[in-house]
């Protein structure tokens, strides 16, 4: 068992037998894992067989933290979701920040694996060594604010750390997300829909346990270093400004999409809807579990149509998917969208591409007014409003948009496919791939579908200019050694966005990692094991993948982004020119020209 | 008296101030044993509760055992183990609302000490949230 910095403990509850248990953390589990992503990718690989449907009992719901997570280290809040994602048939891992993670540590476990399914709608209380499953009935049909302060008042924990799907998760929609304490969302590929479809409303949770450290000096000082570090970096502009900051740099850049990909930049909207508006509205600012970065922006409406409108956020990509993609340049709007997302819990991202395919779909005259039952504009407030609703709620054309835009333009047919745009069924995020050649061959590549989160090529490329975006050269090799160390951060529970404070130091991000880890674990994670870990995990999530069928025609981008090229702004005539890549990232990563990991390649990372 | 003034208008929340003094104090991360913590209200707000050595303290005034003592070199209230019952009576007195509360285990009383004049919470805080206010 492994005494220091982790917990120690994995949590298994089969909701089907109503039956809990724990299973310890072993040293070699966690040099070979780590945790978080790692941890999840094990036991779901392991544990859910090729095939099985990602809404059935079968499937599992895996809620794990890394060893960072709950520590002092700077940004460790995370914990991750891992399951078969409904939207897109593959491997998701989707992390939250807040203060959830952070609490289930606390409470003695680094993982919970939430197995079978409930009978009627269910909560779980979890309070250190007490794990109850108890009766949701009351709560089922509530949003997200509504079952937090249920939950408070059921259980007489004012302060409670709790996560919990809004309707959208119980009526299944393959985007529905995962809300965690206070307002941070386990967001992309659907993992609130397997939660609702285990009956599973919200997990509550208390923890009053020891988490102990192996050298209390050393790791102080390793944590005071690293703190120095995000403070020379990203930190001085993401802490005033949150992630919004990166706006008038896309728009300016000409990489923000705009109506469906249609454009990618338009005079004025970096300041519509960019910091210089949002100013105006942020009240204050707001972090995760000990991170200095506090990037949530707490933005309140207090006059007009809106009034009383309060959310955290809007963040850059909810600017985008609920904004730009859309067409919609009201700042009070988006933050209206974005607090009906929440509230309804469905992902920003997934949902407003999603309007997007529908209102092109429109312009196209694929769908009319009469098919849809509503008047659908670009940039109409009603649209985007109404269209949130009936997606969460599954109600009328909201029932085929709540399928992803994937499955939805295979039933519509035609050339909607066309205006389909995702990859392995994930909507594309905010970052124009075919201005960013590394950032597109990280979308076409990533585990999860259609990801700038995987890579993180984009700021290289977009924001800091360190990178070209219109070259190839070099770009699967950096996209390789990106995944892997996202697999590592994603793993360790820490966040990328103080993340890049580190990156601003080339190559020293891993040097700090260790060096905390060392100190908090007492388990020696050097640097090359760490880098190691994050390849294995890299290419175990790749098997599941494959063994799900998935080959190289899957690694692929919407067909906009092949072939049709940018119409305007610096980037003219541009596409992504994936294959030109692609062969080369496959030999990078030790995979034959199918995509799939060769055998030397397994053997040499203990995955066979 | 030297204190440590709380702004809580500048709290984002985090708790890092929490986690560093579970940490210095106890040796382990559990903020059920910090001298420090954060009370949240969701969105709206966030407040670190923390001792803010009153010039009158009833905690000092309603201890029967003498164990919560003026610190002269430090200049603040400090908490005697030895000495502590454990009754709690300065938990219930406590006129900042909360700042002094009961080990779990050890059930004696916790307060913030000033970790000797050099307080730890405070290298936490890039927000300004906490200020350290020596004498003079």
């Amino acid at each position: 068992m492994v005494e220091y910095g982790y917990a120690g403990k994995i949590l298994r509850v089969d909701l089907s037998r109503r039956k809990v248990d724990t299973v310890e953390v072993t040293r070699d589990f966690a040099l070979t894992f780590i945790g978080g992503k790692g941890f999840g990718a094990k036991l779901l690989y392991d544990g859910v067989e090729a095939g099985v449907d990602p809404l059935s009992p079968e499937n599992k719901l895996i809620f794990a933290t890394g060893p960072l997570t709950g520590t002092l280290a700077p940004s460790s809040s995370k914990f991750e979701v891992v399951t078969k994602s409904p939207l897109t048939g593959i491997f998701l891992n989707s992390d939250c920040g807040g203060f959830f993670g952070s609490e289930l540590k606390y409470a003695g476990y680094d993982v919970l694996v939430v197995e079978g399914a409930a009978e009627k709608p269910s909560y779980l209380w979890i309070n250190d060594g007490n794990v109850e499953i108890r009766d949701a009935s009351h709560l089922w049909g509530m949003k997200i604010g509504e079952t937090f302060e249920a939950l408070k008042r059921d259980l007489g924990e004012k302060d409670l750390k709790a996560a919990c799907i809004g309707p959208a998760g119980e009526k299944l929609v393959k985007f529905s997300n995962i809300i965690a304490t206070v307002t941070r969302a386990a967001g992309r590929g659907g993992s609130g829909a397997v939660m609702g479809s285990k009956k599973l409303k919200a997990i509550a949770v208390k923890g009053s346990r020891d988490l102990k450290i192996y050298d209390v000096t050393g790791f102080v000082e390793a944590v005071r270093e690293a703190y120095e570090i995000c403070k020379g970096g990203a930190l001085k502009i993401v802490a005033p400004l949150g992630t919004p900051a990166a706006l008038p740099i896309a728009n300016d850049k000409g990489v923000l999409p705009i109506r469906n990909f249609q454009r990618d930049t338009q005079p004025n909207l970096g300041v519509k809807l960019g910091p210089e508006t949002m100013k105006k509205y942020v009240f204050r600012s707001i972090a995760c579990s000990g991170c200095p970065a506090r990037c949530g922006k707490v933005s309140v409406i207090v006059r007009g149509k809106y009034a009383g409108t309060i959310v955290e956020g809007p963040d850059y990509e909810t600017l985008y998917s609920l904004g730009a993609v859309c067409g919609v340049e009201d700042f009070e709007v988006v933050v209206k969208a974005n607090e009906l997302c929440d509230e309804f819990g469905v992902d920003t991202i997934s949902t407003g591409v999603a309007i997007a395919f529908l209102m092109e779909c429109f312009e196209k005259g694929l769908v009319s007014e009469k098919d849809v039952g509503l008047k659908v504009s670009w940039g109409s407030p009603e649209t985007l409003l109404t269209l949130i609703e009936k997606i969460s709620l599954r109600e009328g054309v909201g029932d085929l948009l709540a399928e992803g835009v994937k499955r939805a333009s295979e039933r519509l047919g035609g050339e909607a496919s066309k205006y389909a745009m995702h990859v392995k069924g994930l909507e594309l995020p905010g970052w124009e791939p075919r201005a960013l050649q590394g950032t597109g061959l990280g979308y076409a590549t990533s585990d999860r579908g259609a990801c700038h989160m995987r890579a993180q090529v984009h700021p290289l490329e977009a924001i800091f200019g360190t990178l070209d975006p219109t070259s190839t050269q070099g770009k699967p090799e950096i996209v390789k050694r990106n995944q892997d160390l996202m697999a590592v951060l994603d793993s360790l529970g820490l966040c990328a966005i103080p993340g890049l404070g580190l990156w601003r130091s080339p190559d020293r991000e891993m040097e700090v990692f260790s060096l905390l880890l060392q100190k908090l674990t007492g388990l020696e994670f050097t640097e090359e094991i760490l880098w190691r870990a994050g390849e294995r995990i890299w290419n175990l999530t790749r098997m599941f993948n494959v063994r799900e069928g998935l080959t190289r025609k899957d690694d692929t981008l919407p067909e906009r982004i092949l072939s049709e090229p940018i119409v305007e702004g610096p980037f003219k005539g541009h596409t992504c020119a994936l294959e030109e890549m692609l062969d080369r990232y496959y030999e990078v990563r030790g995979w034959d020209r199918q995509g799939i990991p060769t055998d030397s390649k397994l053997r040499e990372l203990g995955l066979r | 008296m030297q204190r440590l003034v709380v702004i809580p208008e500048n709290c984002s929340g985090c708790r890092a101030c929490a986690i560093a003094c579970s940490i210095v104090k106890e040796g382990v991360i559990n903020l059920s044993k910090s001298r420090i913590y954060v009370e949240s209200q969701g969105l709206k707000r966030d407040k670190p509760i923390v001792c803010v050595q009153c010039e009158q303290p009833t905690c000092v005034n309603v201890c029967p055992t003498g164990a919560i003592r003026l610190n002269e070199q430090v200049k603040c209230w400090v908490v005697d183990e030895e000495a502590c019952n454990g009754c709690g009576l300065c938990v219930e007195a406590c006129k900042a609302g909360g700042a002094v509360r009961l080990h779990p285990e050890r059930k004696v009383a916790l307060k913030c000490d000033l970790c000797g004049g050099d307080p730890e919470c405070v290298k936490y805080c890039l927000t300004n949230a906490l200020i350290f206010v020596k004498e003079g």
